[in-house]
Formats: structure tokens, sequence, C-alpha cells
């Protein structure tokens, strides 16, 4: 971390640059940047930002810092209702390209995978770090992963959102005092079915019991788990209640075998928070607790089923602003009751970009063209952007913006 | 003797003064004329410097010695030794600043400059590889620099009362006060719009248009321009 900048005029020396030359940069030539080649996924040789790797089964330390490309179909498929953040699909669409950053915490989340034993319990990573760090990010490239390996993909893009911004919110006609959010149910049912289209076919994927949700709509032993899915997208009244087997069946379904899960949840802290925008009919603020949609993802990370992983992230963010507890380590954002629930976890940190992942970063925007401004291409500049953004990167971002 | 040297000494630095004018009554008497109009300092106090390149310059060549002696104005929250200071944005952010509001003023000027940069990168990549070595994106400081100048007015229309009647006389306008009449036609175009479209989005259009000598500001700079030729019989009452 540079120190504070001092500037002392009369010394005449920059001290500022003296304390900024601790991040030794090299700018990688001084050609104008109009001359340099652009790069993408065709040019050979490819830039050494750039990795040949587009299979996250095959990232490895040696790729770390480099950026990956996203299949556009691929991209459709897990990612259309959510998964990469915004500002950064943004920048996807005006670069053309989905490329993402190969960095340590997905790296080791994939390393533990890869050697896990997954006859026992399902672990659970909780991924944690300071605000614009990688969360999300870390959590789009596990889902690729997990989506190349055949994993049937349980994805949370955003909890707070339901909490936050309910679509619809009504008294839940079988339980007392609970809430439904029926068309964010279908919402997550629709999402779900699009992530695993091409497993929902397989006819391993089978009910393990009968499950009825009125006394005319019976979903019955040995019917594909795809039946459930329509059953909660066409009939709005029963979508909570199809979450809820959904999730039920794929844990039974992981332990037996037939497949094997990957639950992703970003904002994971939301559900034991004391607030939210949601009401009864009586006008009475409730917590998660008392929104049936908040049970079943709740009961999918306990560890009472083998077979598969759950990836959960914390977030300072997922809170309102005003019950920000400005914190970023698990036990605080957690809080007693969810730590309680989630302990053991494997706690993985994001932090800030290194050195090595700040010069890459950098080098690929400058082939991108989104940082045009021929003084940040120097290496004072880059010095300048470093100690503005932390190397931060999501404030890089933000402050290469205008440039 | 020493009395002339030491006047002639204070004559030389206040002529590097940027504000003050020097007027030589006659060989040993010099009077000073501040063309400064308001400000919280008095008149022989000098401009701050803060740019890296000048004070590296000003320790070469000594001239810090002279200048440390002289009282010296404090530096602007704007003025930064930043690699990327542009003093042109600058003050257009503060003529577009609001009720002293900088930090909001910045960030509509800079996410402008944002859509600027994001329309035409996202022009490049649609291009064939073939056709992007052709295409060069501009930064939009140098875009923006460029629609001020497509917009400043060389004449605007003054009114001057002659013989009970006020004419719209076509007066040649300076630099400066081109510039700021350029600034504020771009806020006041930007500002015409929708409920739904934000400033900064129609300011970056208008940026973009007016770099390309199109669109309602350069629009409006003709309109001047063709009142002026209208109105040229009148322009001797500028001297009566």
């Amino acid at each position: 971390m540079i120190g504070k900048s001092v500037f002392r005029a009369l010394n005449g020396r920059q001290e500022f640059v003296k304390r900024c030359s601790k991040i030794v940069i090299r700018a990688s030539s001084t050609v104008p940047q109009m001359s340099l080649p652009l790069s993408s996924e065709n040019s050979n040789p490819l830039p050494f930002f750039r990795s040949k790797q587009n299979s996250p089964s095959l990232h490895g330390s040696n790729n770390s810092g480099q950026f990956y490309t996203i299949d556009p179909s691929i991209k459709k498929q897990l990612f259309l209702y959510g998964g990469i953040p915004k500002t950064y699909d943004d920048l996807c669409k005006t670069f053309k390209e989905t490329c993402m950053m190969i960095r340590e915490p997905a790296l080791e989340i994939m390393d533990y995978m890869k050697s896990t034993n997954f006859n026992n319990a399902a672990t659970r990573y909780c991924l944690y770090g300071k605000i614009g760090t990688g969360k999300s990010m870390t959590m789009a490239h596990l889902l690729h992963y997990g989506f190349e390996n055949n994993f049937v993909i349980v994805h949370v893009p955003w909890a707070p959102y339901w909490y936050k911004f309910p679509k619809e919110y009504s008294d839940c006609p079988t339980k007392e005092g609970m809430v439904d959010l029926p068309l964010d149910a279908v919402a997550w049912l629709i999402h779900f079915k699009n992530q695993n289209s091409h497993l929902l076919a397989d006819p391993k994927l089978s009910v393990c019991q009968d499950w009825e949700w009125s006394k005319r709509e019976i979903t019955k032993k040995g019917a594909p788990l795809a039946e459930i899915v329509e059953m909660g997208i066409n009939r709005v009244k029963h979508s909570t209640n199809c979450i809820e087997a959904l999730l039920q069946e794929l844990k039974q379904l992981s332990d037996l075998k037939r497949c094997k899960t990957l639950v992703v949840i970003d904002g994971f802290n939301i559900f034991f928070s004391d607030k939210t925008k949601i009401k009864t009919a009586a006008f009475e603020k409730i917590p998660p607790k008392r929104v049936t949609i908040t049970s079943p993802f709740v009961d999918i990370t306990k560890q009472d089923w083998s077979n598969g992983a759950v990836i959960v992230s914390v977030d300072d963010l997922a809170f309102f602003r005003k019950d920000e507890r400005n914190t970023h380590y698990p036990r605080g954002l957690l809080g007693a009751e969810g730590f309680e629930h989630l302990d053991p976890f494997i706690p993985i940190e994001t932090k800030n970009y290194s050195e090595k992942e700040f010069h890459y970063c950098i080098e690929y925007f400058l082939d991108r063209r989104w940082i045009i401004n021929p003084h940040a291409a120097s290496e004072e500049g880059r010095k300048e952007l470093a100690f503005l953004s932390n190397c931060n990167p999501f404030n890089l971002l933000k402050v290469t913006a205008p440039l | 003797m020493s009395g002339m040297s030491s006047l002639t000494k204070l004559i030389s630095t206040l002529a590097r003064v940027s504000d003050t004018k020097l007027v030589l009554l006659n060989h040993s008497n010099v009077q000073i004329i501040s063309s400064a109009k308001m400000s919280q300092y008095p008149k022989y106090f000098i401009d701050p410097t803060f740019r890296n390149d000048e004070l590296n310059a000003m320790y070469e060549t000594g001239e810090v010695k002279e200048k440390a002696l002289v009282p010296c104005r404090a530096a602007l929250t704007e003025h930064t030794s930043s690699e990327f200071y542009s003093s042109f944005t600058r003050k257009f952010i503060n003529h577009v600043m609001r009720k002293g509001n900088k930090q909001l003023a910045r960030e509509i000027v800079e996410k402008a400059f944002e859509v600027i940069k994001k329309t035409q990168i996202q022009k490049f990549h649609s291009l064939p590889p073939e056709k992007k070595v052709d295409f060069a994106i501009r930064d939009p400081h140098e875009l923006f620099h460029q629609a001020i100048i497509n917009v400043k007015p060389i004449m605007v229309l003054t009114p001057i009362k002659r013989g009970g009647v006020r004419y719209q006389v076509p007066v040649p306008v300076d630099d400066v006060q081109a510039t700021i009449l350029a600034y504020k036609w771009f806020i006041e175009a930007s500002k015409d719009k929708e409920r739904t479209v934000r400033f900064y989005n129609k300011l970056a259009k208008e940026i973009m248009d007016a770099a390309n000598n199109t669109g309602r500001v350069v629009k409006k700079k003709l309109d001047l321009h063709k009142q002026c030729e209208a109105n040229r019989a009148y322009a001797h009452y500028r001297w009566n």
C-alpha cells in the first residue's frame, strides 16, 4: 500500500513519485498507443496478458493474472439472468468480448474441488473481501468451472435483490406469518432451467418421492426433475414450493450419486439479517427468516448431503445502507446465527490486485483501447493510477473510465 | 542608485506576474495597473506553480530563488500535479458546477467523457480487422478541445445606445470571453433535453457533434455570426 502523497514545493523533488516507486512497473513499450496491434482470441501469438486456456478446468497458477475469454454461447446460458457484475458486463459489451482475469481465489477453490472426496459432506467455501476485490467475478469463474464439469448449478446471482427490490410479495396461504415472493421464485426457476438445460434432459435426474402441490396436481416419483421446474414456472402460486422441492430433490439425488450439485450464492449474509423491504398484508415489516424463499437456500447450504460443493460470498453491500457493518470478515457479516449455520467452512479472501495483476490489467485496458490518454501508458501515469485506485479492481475501472 | 536597482528588481518580478500591467510614466516612475477584477489577495501576489515540468524548469534556471521571496497565492483544489490534469477541462467543470458542488460537476463531465470514449470503442470493436487500422479513437479531452475551437465565436452582438435607440452592434470578442461563451452554450444545449435523458449523455453527444462541426451548438455560433454580418451597418456605432 502506498503511503500518503506529500507535495513539498520548495524541496522540489516529488515525494509522491518516490513513494509510488514501491510499485516497480515498467511500461511495456514506448510505442504510441494507436500503433499497438490489437489482440484478440484469434491473434497468433497471444500477448502475455491473455491465456490460451479458455477452459477453467485447465487453469493453473501459471495462468494467474491472465485474461481468458468466455464463449458468447456459454455466457448466454450461464449469465443471461445475472452473474457478471453490471459494471463489468457494460465493459464486456463495449469491448465486444467477455474476458475475465484468472486470479488466485478462484484457482485455490478449483484446486480444492479437484482434490475433494465427494463421498464426504458438501464442503462450504466462503468468499470474503473488501468491496470491489472480485468476489462476484470469482463466483462467475467458478460457475463456468462447474458448468464444464457437469455440476447441476444452483445459482443465486445476488440474494439481496429479493429483499431490497422484490417484484411482488403476498402473504403465504399455507404457512402462517410467512410472505411469498411468487414472481421472484418464478424468475429464479427460469434462471435455473436456463443454466441446467443440458442436464435436465438426463434421465438419471428423476424425482425421488411424490410431491403434492394441490389436490389435483401431483408430481409422482420417477418423473423427470424438469417437471418440477416447469410446474413452478407455469403455476406461479406453487413456485416457492417447487423451489423447496427441487432443492430437496437435488440433495437426495446428489447423495444417490445421480448428479453432483454446485451451490453458488452471492450475498449470503442477507439471509441472516434483520431487515427487508417486504411487508405483510398488515403492513408489518419482516426479516428474511419470514420470507418463504429464504429457507430452501439456507437449507441447501447445510452439511447433510454429499457429492457437491457450496460456494457462498459475504458482502457488506448486501445489507441496507444504514445497516452496513463496516467489516468484510465473515464472522462480522454473518452474525452469530449465520456463523453457527455456516461453520465449519473454508474462508477464501479476495484481495486487491498484486503488482503483476495490475500490470496485466492495465495492458488489457490499453489493448482494448479503454485507456486512451497517452499519459496513462507512461510509467508516471501507471504509478498515479495505482495510487488513485489503491490497486482495487473496481476502483481501477472507475478511475480509468474518463481517461 | 540602490533605490533604482531595487525598483528595477521589483519591476522585473512584477513584470512576470500575469495579472498586472506596468505603465512606465518616465524613467523612474512606474504606475502599476492591475487588470484582475476582484481578488482576496493584494495585487503583487503571484500565481502558484504546481506542474512538475514547470517546477523542474524553475529549478534548472534558478528562477525558484527569486520566486521563493515573492508572496504566492494558495493553489486551488483543482490545481493538481496529476498526469491527467487538463486546465481546459477544469475550467469547464467550474462552469458546470452549481452551488459549489465541484464533486458532482467533475463526475458529470468525467461521465460525459466516458460516454464519448465508450461510443468510439464500441464502434471500433464492431469493425472488421482491416478497417480497424484506419479508425482513430480520439481522446475525449482532445475532442472537447476541438469542439470548443469549433464553437468559439469571433464576433458577438452588444447593445449600444445611440440617439435613444439600442442597436445590436457586432463587436469582436477576445479569446477568454469567447471560450466562456462556448462553455455556456454547451451547458445550455445539454440542459435542453427530455426528463429521462441524463445530462452527461446529452453533453457527450453535443461534444461529439461539435467536434465534427455539426450539431446545435455550432449552429448557434453560425447563427450569431450571420446576425453580426446582417448588422454590419451599425458597426461604426462602436466608436460613435
